[in-house]
């Protein structure tokens, strides 16, 4: 029975009955989930996303950071310059072993910016408001869809009209929900001219009543690389850097990695194969990072709906390592894969390392 | 690709945010940190080099130093031999002039002492003579020759005296 008098044991009792008491408790209605970003705004033909606001943020943040920390360089390196240093020299080394000091020369940059962009904005989805302060709209009537335009015009015609006659207009040229991506209604009281998620409209509610009376959530801010565009964009940078030190190293003898037609049927097989994973890094690079920064906003949001108290804090533990380590991965891997391309391929007699002619 | 989210418009935005921001923290954080941390390298490289030579200049000099100091021992050492022998040797002298002073003063002291001694035996036998001659003539009365028995006194005590001394 020593373990009643353990603190631990009492410490634990009281969380989990916290927890427990706040699944019957608290109601925290589940968030719309959905893969492409939602737009706050159109520039012309550009939709801009809650994704690219985030990412700004980071990018601020960051800026901020570097301008402090090199506003005042020291022999004796303190706090941010201290963090920078290290990070900086990190990837430094780190390049040095992969590709040869000419090459860093021209690539750590681009290396620190992945890294930086990837981590920052990874980061930044610990930060409260982050996919629960945004616009409460209508259904097809939110900012990039069709019916924005047309909501705002009636909006500013109705100048004060109560929000149920607007609705009703909009009822009336529809009848039905709008086409386009699925929404998640919610229903909202107002609190001071601020609309409050209440909770979810469940789903065997009518579509009628669901876009007349509910509101969708357009998140002001949304983690950057669960937008499909920011990994494949660096994907894409990462791919064309790639096949572009490959070149600069190897010249065309470059492409005999793809194109081996000397040493018999099997050797151009794997060249080819080579080839088709040469392409397919794009992919693995763009949805590994999407892939897992997407599942811990998913999991971010599933586990307060579970648990609304406490449970969701290991979580955010785990987005810690896994935010930092994909940044990581990332620009180690573009490292890797260079090391790859600037490599002569073949045997021992010209297997030499092609980076350091250069 | 809709339904994935992925819009032109936007990867090119994503492209040309991640140019801006590399070029930005490239002016803003890179340059100004590599080229820092390189001169720090440079500076403590040239500080240690810097050690180096002072700590070679040093070994340099204590072993000339340990060199002039053995040989300043070496050249103390042999003054002091030096010093000593010179020291013995006037001893030496010292000691042999003092002996040789000595015996001369000895020498002369008994020289001078000899001198007095026959002295005082040729004044002894004069008298001794006066007496035994004046004795003598007292018992005899007059008739002795004092001359002639002066002459005899003399050669016996010469004698005695001689066989005294």
């Amino acid at each position: 029975m020593g373990w009643l008098k353990s603190k631990k044991f009492w410490i634990s009792l009281v969380v989990l009955a916290i927890m427990i008491a706040s699944a019957f408790y608290i109601k925290v209605p589940l968030p719309h989930i959905q893969v492409p970003p939602e737009t706050l705004f159109m520039v012309g033909p550009v939709p801009f996303t809650n994704t690219m606001l985030a990412l700004l943020l980071a990018d601020v943040v960051l800026i901020v950071m570097a301008f402090l920390a090199t506003r005042k360089l020291e022999m004796v390196p303190r706090g941010l310059q201290n963090f920078f240093e290290i990070v900086i020299d990190f990837w430094q080394t780190q390049s040095l072993n992969h590709i040869g000091e000419k090459m860093t020369r021209a690539w750590l940059p681009l290396v620190l910016t992945v890294f930086f962009m990837v981590w920052f904005s990874n980061y930044s989805h610990f930060l409260p408001g982050f996919d629960t302060i945004g616009i409460l709209c209508k259904a097809g009537e939110c900012p990039g869809e069709p019916g924005a335009a047309h909501a705002a015009a009636d909006d500013h015609a109705e100048e004060g009209a109560p929000a149920a006659e607007s609705v009703a207009a909009a009822e009336g040229e529809e009848h039905a929900a709008p086409e386009g991506p699925a929404h998640t209604y919610f229903k909202v009281t107002d609190w001071n001219g601020i609309g409050l998620i209440t909770e979810r409209y469940p789903e065997d509610a009518s579509e009628e009543e669901k876009h007349a009376e509910g509101r969708v959530l357009v998140p002001f801010l949304r983690v950057a690389a669960s937008d499909l565009n920011m990994p494949l964009a660096l994907a894409l940078i990462a791919f064309l850097v790639i096949e572009f030190a490959g070149f600069k190293a190897l010249g065309f003898g470059y492409l005999g990695k793809f194109f081996n037609f000397k040493e018999g049927g099997i050797m151009m097989g794997v060249g080819l194969l080579e080839l088709v994973s040469e392409i397919m890094r794009i992919i693995t690079f763009s949805f590994r990072l999407f892939g897992n920064v997407f599942a811990g906003q998913t999991l971010l949001f599933v586990f307060p709906f579970l648990v609304p108290a406490l449970m969701v804090l290991p979580i955010y533990g785990l987005e810690l390592f896994v935010g930092l380590i994909q940044s990581y991965v990332f620009a180690i891997l573009i490292l890797a894969f260079m090391q790859q391309a600037i490599t002569a391929h073949h045997g021992p007699d010209h297997g030499d390392h092609a980076a350091e002619h250069h | 690709m809709e339904k994935l989210g992925i819009n032109v418009y936007l990867l090119g935005l994503q492209i040309l945010h991640f140019v801006l921001l590399l070029v930005l923290l490239r002016a803003l954080l890179y340059k100004p940190i590599l080229g820092f941390m390189q001169k720090r390298t440079e500076q403590i490289r040239s500080s240690m080099a810097e050690a180096d030579k002072v700590r070679q200049q040093a070994a340099a000099e204590r072993a000339t130093l340990e060199s002039q100091i053995a040989e300043e021992r070496r050249t103390s050492q042999d003054r002091l031999r030096q010093a000593v022998a010179r020291g013995e040797e006037a001893a030496d002298r010292r000691l042999a002039e003092a002996t040789a002073e000595a015996e001369q003063l000895l020498a002369r002291a008994r020289a001078e002492a000899e001198q007095t001694r026959a002295q005082a035996l040729a004044g002894m036998q004069n008298d001794i003579a006066e007496l035994a001659l004046l004795a003598a003539g007292k018992v005899l009365g007059e008739a002795i020759d004092a001359g002639k028995h002066r002459k005899l006194v003399d050669g016996f005590l010469s004698q005695k005296l001689g066989e005294l001394a």
